[in-house]
């Protein structure tokens, strides 16, 4: 596939995007735009302590008012084996914004009112707000956790060599603490839900979250209802970066619509997603280094604590995040990691944009300038002393593949001017440059995908394809149009119109960027396999055999002797149905020229003991990301303005470079905005700024000039090479400012974010 | 919840200050108060029942008077204010200068200086803008027509001198050769008339962000013929926002530029006398922080001025 040396037709090229026109138009479909008949609203009770005992819940005074349909309390719901987050809360509230009733109402002014009313008696609980204290002996639990460490959700050490060993022999010794805070996603669709009751007794859920799999899965688990009975559309989503990973909210949407048999609609304000989404998690990750008298690190130890917040919330799952990011890039000999996910009661860690690996990736690329400076070694050397190269091992034991460490951070290096000397800026304004380096890890669970070839020439794609604005119908289709070599305008994604189905099959959904990565091949092998079914019907007509025949441009054909050739229609059959049109069928006895197919790459295991790999590798592929960044501090304010970030990011190959150039340049932005701006703000465990006034964004004015580079180092099983885009290109960012800062004023900042205050204090 | 029922929409001033005296604290205008919304949605407005619409009402002009003062109209959008000339110089620049720092242009067309000084927000920039250029509000009820001189005007957090009858109809600034005590001098044949000049800085987190810090100054200086001499300053105005409860004047800045030179040495020392007081914190900025910003931001003006005075023409 990958040496194919025909020019492509549609992989690779900058197609407009198929979802482009109908979002700026406006007609577009998202969740909240759908409304049925008789349909209730719904709204939330929320707790309003960060950790209490329930005594009572009274809703007789809300159930008075004219217009309340029904209620649904955490008994309602089952608990989830592998999920500690209730949907709602059952004996006890952990976060303050915790859901504990929620009310149906004829319309949504009466659910808010009726909400209100709706009484709760709490027993306080001295709140547990810091992973510290809250892992200390004594702590009330959280959670049962794991055995050896008080509310620790999970933990994760990986050794290599000999710390110990490592430090006694080096030279010189330098550890350094890094700490970062809880952001928001903040993506533009605040949460919505809309569940409608079905005849079957089931329920049909239309839900803002990340795939339908992992709706219908989860929602029949909290609901006890078969799978079966539970189906999912996912329409366009508004933005996504982690905050629709959670399910509760369908299932307590569901929960409603069945007990009320009405369709009942929940919309969340955007206090309220601030506060459900989860938040990135908040980190302190200290490290040590032991270094050479040549300038070498021969030895490193990373401790990473994790405020896990109040549930698990798929944090716990995340953990390996942290020891993937740690694990690569750089060849330590001695080398040791250790990860926690500390329960605390402050709202759930959940997912943002490379989670986990974000904060660690700040700690080391930022560890990596101090201790390069602390040398008087330039960083970018330093940088290139230490990289792993392909075929080495990394520190769990995996061989490097197809990284292009060298190659990405030389690049950047040169598109920033490193070692240029350039005049300085007007006093008060003073110029830096920083640069940071990393690896994304990679995903793999099943997808599967199906696809139909119609009598013109077309071909219907049915693909639980999650479009939250990354780009992925268009990638898919192209994926599709150049393995039947079609324009782009005969494939059809039939998400496109009401979303996508979870009755399409099994869908991982957008996460961990890995759509691209591991549907992409299953779309490729289900139109492979559609084509076989042409063949079939076609060897006879063609005379020849049918693994001598090829589909392309509407043409079937003979590899062997081209001449012998028909069309596609010709393999269908006109037939009528009363006075319509003439239509086209397979023959009798054939069924839709169809193919389907999975796609599921297995991962390894870590060793407990060690944390080494026992077989295959932790992520299928990584995706090398370098960035430098140019900027300047005013020091007498502390304001930054960043002028120019150059960032390469390897995506094995670009689909569509425009939608690539996107990722990065999106991603880019959101690391500068957890890099200089972005914290929630809590007080006792409530968030104080959940609103754009308060939680600051920066906007388009604040916009640097971003250099994206696409470098395309194939990973052999991606389709086309293809790896994943969506997240990798936020590791560097805040490294590569905190760094660039310090060039500029000589002062290091080892917390997120680097606001003014903190350079002008500091 | 806020849930208005009713939108009025008056077409004259009398209409309008009828509907004021009618519904009292149960309505409110309409006029591009910007920080109405967020009113709403913290439950601030829950009460109000009756909205009124100011569009009609036009109130929407800048114009020099014959009194030789300007008049702002008070549904003024920032937009207006930012690009008209009689905001952008002179005395009156700092006007200009804090309409057009007011981000994003969508708030800009919407925004106006009457609504942003009404809600008595103390970290809005119009308000210590108003503040150092020593303005007047001329407001209206059934009763008739008062003058509020901005130094009354602001009471404390979200209160202003205004009572719920009362509408904002102009903001009028004082001439831009100073005072009316110079006139008559002038009168006597005296050309040692004052000239004013004025700057605004804000200190923000990003670009559209409200003020960590904003500040306003306004100073007042001899005319003079030769540009050899440092200019003379007769009247300063020294406002700040962001520091409490309302916009305040720093009148022992005030007071050490007063009858001095305004030079390098005049400006180092007004902007390091001691903040001698705690400003409110926030959860954007801590005390210690804005006091660092409040030196910043008034050096910053001085030094703003200081050029402005330099390449003024001298007027003979």
């Amino acid at each position: 596939m990958l040496t194919q040396q025909k020019q492509t037709v549609a992989v690779g090229l900058s197609i407009e995007r198929i979802d482009g026109i109908p979002k700026v138009t406006g007609r577009a479909l998202y969740t909240r735009d759908i409304k049925l008949p008789h349909m209730l609203y719904a709204k939330i009770k929320r707790s309003n302590h960060p950790f209490a005992r329930i005594i009572n819940v009274n809703c007789s005074k809300a159930q008075e008012l004219n217009g309340v349909k029904t209620f649904v309390v955490g008994k309602d719901f089952a608990p989830m084996s592998n999920e500690d987050t209730p949907p709602l809360a059952r004996d006890r509230v952990q976060y303050l914004g915790q859901a504990v009733v929620a009310v149906a109402a004829d319309n949504l002014q009466i659910a808010e009112r009726a909400a209100e009313l709706v009484e709760i008696e709490y027993e306080p609980l001295p709140a547990l707000l810091e992973p510290m204290l809250s892992m200390s002996a004594g702590s009330p639990i959280l959670s049962p956790g794991l055995n050896n460490f008080r509310n620790v959700g999970n933990y994760l050490h990986i050794i290599k060599g000999n710390v110990n060993d490592g430090f006694s022999k080096a030279d010189l010794i330098i550890e350094n603490e890094f700490s970062t805070v809880a952001e928001s996603q903040f993506q533009m669709e605040p949460l919505s839900f809309l569940a409608r009751p079905d005849t079957d007794g089931g329920v049909t859920l239309w839900a803002t979250s990340s795939g339908t799999s992992k709706v219908k899965y989860e929602v029949s688990s909290y609901l006890r209802l078969d799978p079966r009975k539970v189906r999912v559309l996912i329409t366009f989503l508004g933005g996504w970066f982690g905050s629709k990973e959670e399910n509760h909210l369908s299932a307590v949407c569901a929960a409603l619509a069945l007990k009320s048999k009405r369709p009942v609609k929940l919309e969340l304000t955007r206090a309220e997603t601030m506060t459900a989404s989860g938040v990135r998690h908040p980190s302190i990750i200290s490290i040590k280094d032991g270094i050479s008298r040549g300038g070498v690190i021969i030895a490193r130890a990373i401790r990473a604590t994790y405020d896990g917040g109040a549930y698990g919330s798929l944090g716990n799952l995340m953990v390996k995040n942290a020891v993937m990011t740690a694990s690569n890039v750089y060849s330590i000999p001695n080398f040791e990691v250790e990860v926690y996910r500390v329960y605390t009661t402050r709202v759930p860690g959940s997912a943002k944009r490379a989670p986990l690996g974000f904060q660690m990736a700040f700690a080391i690329e930022s560890q990596m300038d101090s201790v390069a400076r602390r040398l008087n070694l330039d960083p970018v050397d330093f940088r290139l002393r230490h990289v792993l190269r392909n075929g080495e091992l990394n520190s769990m034991g995996e061989e490097t593949i197809g990284m292009s460490y060298e190659v990405a951070l030389s690049k950047v290096a040169k598109e920033i001017g490193w070692k240029a000397s350039e005049p300085p800026l007007e006093y008060p304004w003073k110029k830096g440059k920083g640069i940071a380096l990393a690896a994304k890890w990679g995903y793999s669970a099943p997808n599967q995908a199906s696809v139909r070839v119609n009598a013109d020439g077309s071909i219907d794609v049915f693909a639980p394809i999650i479009e939250n604005g990354q780009g992925t119908y268009t990638g898919i289709l192209q994926l599709v149009a150049e393995e039947f070599r079609i324009p782009v305008e005969m494939v059809n994604i039939a998400s496109l119109i009401e979303g996508s189905s979870s009755e399409w099959g099994i869908g991982t959904g957008a996460r961990a960027s890995q759509q691209m990565a591991n549907l992409g091949p299953a779309v490729i092998a289900a139109c492979k396999e559609a084509k076989r079914s042409i063949a079939h019907v076609a060897a006879s007509a063609l005379g020849v055999d049918e693994t001598d025949i090829a589909v392309e441009d509407g043409k079937i054909y003979s590899l062997s002797k081209p001449s012998r050739q028909m069309k596609i229609k010709d393999v269908f059959i006109q037939g009528s149905i009363l006075l319509g049109s003439p239509i086209y069928v397979p023959p009798h006895g054939h069924g839709e020229f169809r193919g389907s197919s999975t796609y599921l790459k297995k991962i390894g295991h870590f060793d407990p003991k060690n944390g080494q790999l026992e077989d295959g590798r932790a992520s299928p592929y990584y995706i090398t990301v370098a960035q430098a960044i140019e900027l300047a501090v005013n020091i007498e304010t502390g304001n930054v303005k960043v002028m120019k970030v150059a960032a390469a990011m390897d995506v094995g190959k670009a689909i569509n470079p425009e939608l690539v150039r996107g990722q990065i340049e999106g991603s880019v932005m959101m690391g500068l905005n957890a890099a200089l701006s972005e914290e929630l703000i809590f007080s006792e465990g409530s968030i104080v700024n959940a609103n754009l006034a308060d939680y600051k964004l920066l906007t388009s004015l604040d916009t640097p000039e971003i250099l994206p580079f696409i470098l395309e180092t194939p990973y052999e099983q991606g389709p086309w090479g293809a790896r994943g885009a969506g997240e990798a290109s936020i590791l560097p960012t805040a490294a590569a400012v905190r760094n660039a800062v310090y060039d500029a004023t000589g002062k290091w900042i080892n917390s997120l974010p680097i606001t003014p205050e903190k350079i002008v204090e500091s | 919840m806020f849930n208005p029922i009713e939108l009025r929409k008056p077409s004259t001033l009398l209409e309008a200050v009828s509907d004021l005296a009618t519904y009292g604290f149960d309505a409110r205008i309409i006029a591009g108060n910007t920080a109405l919304y967020e009113l709403a949605a913290q439950g601030g407005l829950d009460d109000v029942h009756i909205l009124i619409d100011s569009s009609r009402l036009g109130l929407d002009y800048i114009r020099s008077g014959t009194d030789g003062r300007l008049h702002v109209g008070a549904t003024t959008t920032f937009s207006q204010l930012a690009k008209n000339k009689h905001c952008l110089q002179g005395r009156n620049a700092a006007l200009g200068e804090a309409a057009s720092r007011i981000s994003p242009p969508q708030i800009r067309n919407m925004g106006t200086i009457g609504g942003s000084i009404s809600i008595g927000l103390p970290f809005l920039d119009m308000p210590v803008t108003l503040l150092a250029l020593d303005a007047e509000i001329n407001v209206m009820s059934k009763d008739g027509r008062k003058t509020i001189k901005i130094d009354d005007f602001f009471v404390d957090y979200f209160t202003t001198a205004l009572n719920p009858e009362d509408l904002i109809t102009e903001i009028v600034f004082p001439e831009e050769d100073g005072s009316s005590e110079k006139k008559e001098e002038e009168r006597g044949g005296n050309s040692q008339r004052s000239v004013g000049f004025s700057a605004f800085i804000k200190i923000g987190r990003t670009t559209v962000d409200f003020a960590v810090i904003n500040c306003a100054v306004c100073l007042e200086i001899e005319r003079h013929e030769s540009k050899s001499k440092s200019p003379l300053v007769e009247k300063a105005r020294v406002a700040l926002g962001c520091v409490g409860n309302k916009p305040i004047r720093r009148r022992d800045i005030e007071a050490l530029l007063e009858n001095s030179e305004l030079n390098r040495a005049t400006i180092e020392s007004a902007a390091l006398l001691p903040v001698d007081f705690e400003p409110s914190p926030s959860i954007h900025a801590s005390p210690s922080y804005k006091k660092k910003m409040i030196t910043v931001s008034v050096r910053e003006a001085l030094y703003t001025l200081l050029d402005r005075m330099n390449s003024a023409t001298p007027i003979s």
